[in-house]
């Protein structure tokens, strides 16, 4: 790997002298001049308070920002979903969308936009997160909207009927998306059995959804004493706790006997599957196991790893797929973390007649992560990708905020924010190797999303592989 | 490089062009503006904020689709493609690419009819990286006639992918050159399949030689960065290229009949019967072009605006889809509307649309709505101007706005005043003069 970057360097550094020194340029133009120092960067305190209702309140002072972002992050998310309904958080998450009691959907957007507002609601794993965003000068008529969104929420058979068919369409779009059905049945498949299985839920899910099921879960779950507020913005903790526990204080907390989420178990054995998607022009490969319990420090590691093995043009398996082998259009890896655990998962999007190739160099490329430590230099230049991109990722203040909220969701905090440069910097080679020979040496669950009557020659150069249809559902296992 | 789809072209048209046409003067957001020229011709804009160690580099030139002659269509933007792949004298192929990456920065480019920008966000202690390699590719770009070879067979495989699986693609290009009725201005950024193999490397360096100058450039360096040390490194690298020349385009502006125009076409792709409709505005810079700029805010840029409620209302939906708003190519300014419905259904929608403009043509436009609008035009200029990179591609585009209208960048940051004192009567004038199906361009689209 080392010797192939080797020679594109030296391949380069000579094309560039040659003509460099043909045209009679200035010195300073034939070489890349040196960075700065690294600049500091200076990120504000998260600071934290508690209502007598149990409410958790974060604000982090932003001066001068124009415009404030209020997150409001439900804890349960779709893992605590009833097993017969699941789905249901996304349902929950809808009806911020649908009026409340005192107000149509209609008049809710009227008020909203007329504070330059905008606002998001999603379910993930974990949490319902509620994002909102207007300008600076309408703090308080924000908490009063979103405080009639909460205490006196719409919730009839009318509304779920709004957000089923809502849901359904979208869903039906993204089905086509092979990007998303290889995600899609890979997070089926890596947490079966598991409560974050429910996250991967089908079109079929949508129809079990009710009134009687919603109300129950957010009686439940949208309560004071398991939401956490997150105010991003030029406003201080003191002013910012008084304001929500204003239009707030009547929400009242419920006894909640929180069930353990246990840790995600890796998979028995090394699957490969395939989800026939016979309109794809390409195969979209997705590979990935589980990242079960962390151990403090493993996840600047498991990032770097993930920068090493996919996150960009520099990386091991883009130099391999594409620029060495010419197979694929893109790739990517990263780990993402949950409340409990994770995944770690790589993607490739390839010409269908290098499939079984293609994957081949994937499982080249981890085993070789795990077997010998990346050079110093390669890791650095991981390192200085996640340096380098953290800053500009939070270069959006919507960005800003969510970054944040998605900390708070998975129960992180100070770690990924103000130190984070320093943990990153802490990783080194000896790091990076032992998080890749414990989690990359698991099995992974490799799935392709393709044209099977395209790829059946390169279907047929793998032991075992499991089919799927396009929604996702088990067709067949066939054996070489 | 990133060539909007059509959909999300007429979407992004009031996000993008609006913008480009109206800059705010002392909005808070956008402080910290400087701007001077080197001696080449170079304009180069600051935009000092320094709450994040980011700073973003862009390079917008005065070059796009309009300046293509007749017969070598596509050369704008297979020279976008050149000047992100093909590398330059100090740099090579995918190189600019690779050092932006491996410092964490994002980079890209996009083509237009009348403006090409590439730009890059990196930490601020790489920038005089960015500089190097933007200057590298702006003196000496490397155009083999290899490299030219792979982008033209790149670019004919995307024309093809795009004409068959794109829906609306087609009838879109056929809309434009009905709207603006010009070869320069109608027709469209892809070029046609015939005459993009019949471009050589010739017209490709041509196009570079006459455009790519810095007399015909723009530089703009938004985010944290030293101001002194930056002019120190601009100079380094940009003041030795040669300047020269600005391009004289004679432009003029087709004489239209003020009567209803309307057509039908069929669509291969198409998913859904859908209606392009097209009103001729006033030139950007025009005191008419800040009230067209507001009233996108009461008809179609937002939720809740009377467009949105009429005909995507959850009682009573009579459109599957509908996007649009304000275009600007130049010195000319349209406003596009594309709605996709049931075939039953489109007339009605394009009734619709009619009905609301004689509401408004008939005074009915209230302080509080206009008030909305304000608030919405407000956010979205903070949206949109939201990152370094937004505000390096904003003033880009406001600079060669005004240009074209004979402006400067200092008269479009004073119009966001003048923006919000405007009034209901001022809309309901510019509603009746410009939003009347006499001035109205109507393509209807058929599935095939």
């Amino acid at each position: 790997m080392n010797l192939r970057i080797a020679r594109i360097l030296v391949g380069l550094a000579v094309g560039v002298s040659l003509a460099a020194a043909a045209s009679g340029q200035e010195r300073f133009r034939q070489k890349i001049p040196a960075p700065d120092p690294r600049p500091e960067l200076i990120l504000p305190r998260l600071e934290s308070v508690t209502l007598t209702n149990g409410l958790a309140i974060t604000v982090v002072y932003r001066e001068a920002a124009p415009m404030t972002s209020l997150h409001l992050i439900f804890s349960g998310g779709e893992q605590v979903s009833p097993e017969k309904t699941p789905g249901l958080a996304t349902l929950v998450s809808g009806m911020f969308g649908q009026g409340t009691q005192l107000h149509t959907a209609a008049e809710m957007e009227e008020r909203i936009e007329s504070i330059g507002g905008s606002m998001s609601v999603s379910a993930d794993q974990d949490v319902v997160l509620f994002g909102f965003h207007f300008l600076e000068e309408y703090l308080d008529q924000a908490l009063d909207i979103v405080a009639e969104m909460i205490l006196f929420p719409r919730l009839g058979d009318r509304e779920v009927k709004i957000v089923q068919s809502m849901v359904s369409a979208e869903m039906a779009a993204q089905e086509r998306n092979p990007v998303f059905m290889a995600h899609r049945v890979l997070g089926k498949i890596l947490f079966a059995g598991h409560p974050y299985e429910k996250f991967g839920f089908d079109r079929s899910a949508i129809r079990t959804w009710n009134s009687r099921d919603l109300l129950d879960y957010w009686d439940r779950y949208i309560r004071p004493n398991n939401t956490q507020v997150l105010l991003t913005g030029s406003v201080n903790i003191n002013a910012a706790s008084r304001k929500i526990s204003h239009v707030l204080n009547l929400w009242r907390p419920r006894d909640l006997t929180p069930t353990p989420l246990p840790p995600p178990r890796p998979p028995d054995r090394t699957r490969i599957c395939f989800v026939d998607l016979p309109q794809a022009s390409q195969c979209t490969i997705c590979a990935g196991t589980v990242l079960p319990a962390l151990v403090p420090g493993e996840r600047f590691a498991l990032l770097t790893l993930g920068q090493l093995l996919g996150g960009s043009i520099n990386s091991r398996l883009f130099l391999n797929l594409r620029e060495s082998k010419g197979y694929a259009y893109e790739t990517r890896s990263r780990p993402e973390f949950y409340r409990a655990g994770g995944a770690f998962s790589l993607q490739a999007i390839v010409r269908p007649e290098v499939v079984a190739a293609s994957v081949r160099e994937i499982f080249f490329e981890i085993r070789l992560l795990t077997r010998e430590s990346a050079s110093s230099k390669e890791i650095e230049e991981a390192k200085f990708i996640l340096l380098g991109g953290f800053p500009l990722q939070l270069d959006r203040y919507d960005n800003y905020s969510g970054y944040i909220a998605a900390l708070k969701a998975t129960g992180d905090g100070e770690e990924l924010w103000s130190r984070f440069s320093e943990n990153v910097l802490e990783v080194d080679s000896d790091r990076v190797l032992k998080a890749a020979q414990k989690y990359l040496s698991q099995p992974f669950v490799v799935v392709i999303a393709g044209p099977r009557e395209i790829c059946r020659d390169q279907l047929a150069e793998f032991d075992e592989v499991d089919i799927f249809d396009a929604r996702g559902q088990f067709l067949e296992t066939i054996k070489k | 490089m990133n060539l909007r789809n059509s959909g999300r072209r007429i979407g992004m048209a009031a996000a993008v062009l609006v913008w480009a046409a109206m800059l705010p003067a002392q909005a808070p957001l956008l402080t910290g503006v400087s701007h001077y020229t080197l001696k080449n011709g170079l304009t180069v804009i600051f935009q000092e904020k320094a709450d994040l160690p980011v700073v973003s580099v862009a390079v917008g030139y005065n070059a796009g689709s309009i300046y293509e002659a007749p017969g070598k269509t596509g050369v704008a933007y297979l020279l976008e493609k050149l000047m992100m792949f093909a590398g330059s004298a100090n740099v090579s192929p995918l190189e600019h690419i690779s050092d932006i990456n491996r410092v964490g920065g994002t980079l890209n480019a996009e083509a237009l009819e009348d403006q090409t920008l590439y730009y890059q966000t990196i930490p601020s202690n790489h920038l005089a990286m960015a500089l190097w390699l933007e200057s590298d590719r702006m003196r000496t770009l490397d155009l083999s006639e290899e490299k030219f070879e792979k982008a033209r067979t790149d670019l004919l495989e995307e024309l093809r992918n795009r004409r068959t699986s794109e829906p609306f693609l087609t009838s879109l290009q056929t809309f434009d050159e009905f709207l603006y009725s010009d070869f320069s201005f109608g027709h469209s950024l892809l070029g046609t399949e015939n005459d993009i193999r019949n471009l050589t490397v010739k017209d490709v360096k041509s196009f570079y030689d006459a455009l790519y100058v810095p007399q015909n450039a723009v530089l703009c360096i938004s985010g944290q960065f030293d101001r002194i040390r930056t002019m120190e490194l601009v100079a380094r690298y940009f003041e030795s290229i040669p300047g020269g020349k600005v391009p004289s385009p004679a432009f003029e502006l087709p004489t239209f009949a003020r009567v209803p125009f309307s057509r039908t076409v069929d669509d291969p792709v198409a998913s859904a019967p859908a209606v392009f409709l097209g009103f001729r505005l006033a030139p950007p810079g025009s005191p008419q072009a800040r009230i067209q700029t507001l009233l996108d805010y009461v008809l179609l840029n937002g939720r809740s605006t009377r467009l949105n409620r009429k005909l995507l209302n959850r009682e009573a939906k009579i459109a599957f889809q509908l996007s649009g708003g304000i275009e600007r190519r130049y010195d000319r300014s349209v406003y596009k509307i594309f709605i996709i419905a049931s075939p039953p259904q489109i007339q009605a929608c394009c009734d619709a649309v009619f009905s609301e403009l004689d509401k408004i043509k008939r005074a009915y436009l209230s302080e509080a709505e206009l008030a909305k609008a304000k608030t919405l035009y407000r956010k979205d200029l903070l949206d949109h101007t939201a990152t370094s990179t937004d505000r390096a591609i904003f003033l880009i585009q406001a600079f060669w706005t005004q240009r074209a209208v004979g402006r400067s960048l200092d008269d479009a940051l004073a119009e966001t005043d003048a923006i919000l004192k405007i009034t209901p009567a001022e809309i309901i004038a510019i509603v009746n003069r410009y939003y009347v199906l006499e001035n109205c361009v109507i393509l209807y689209v058929r599935m095939k």
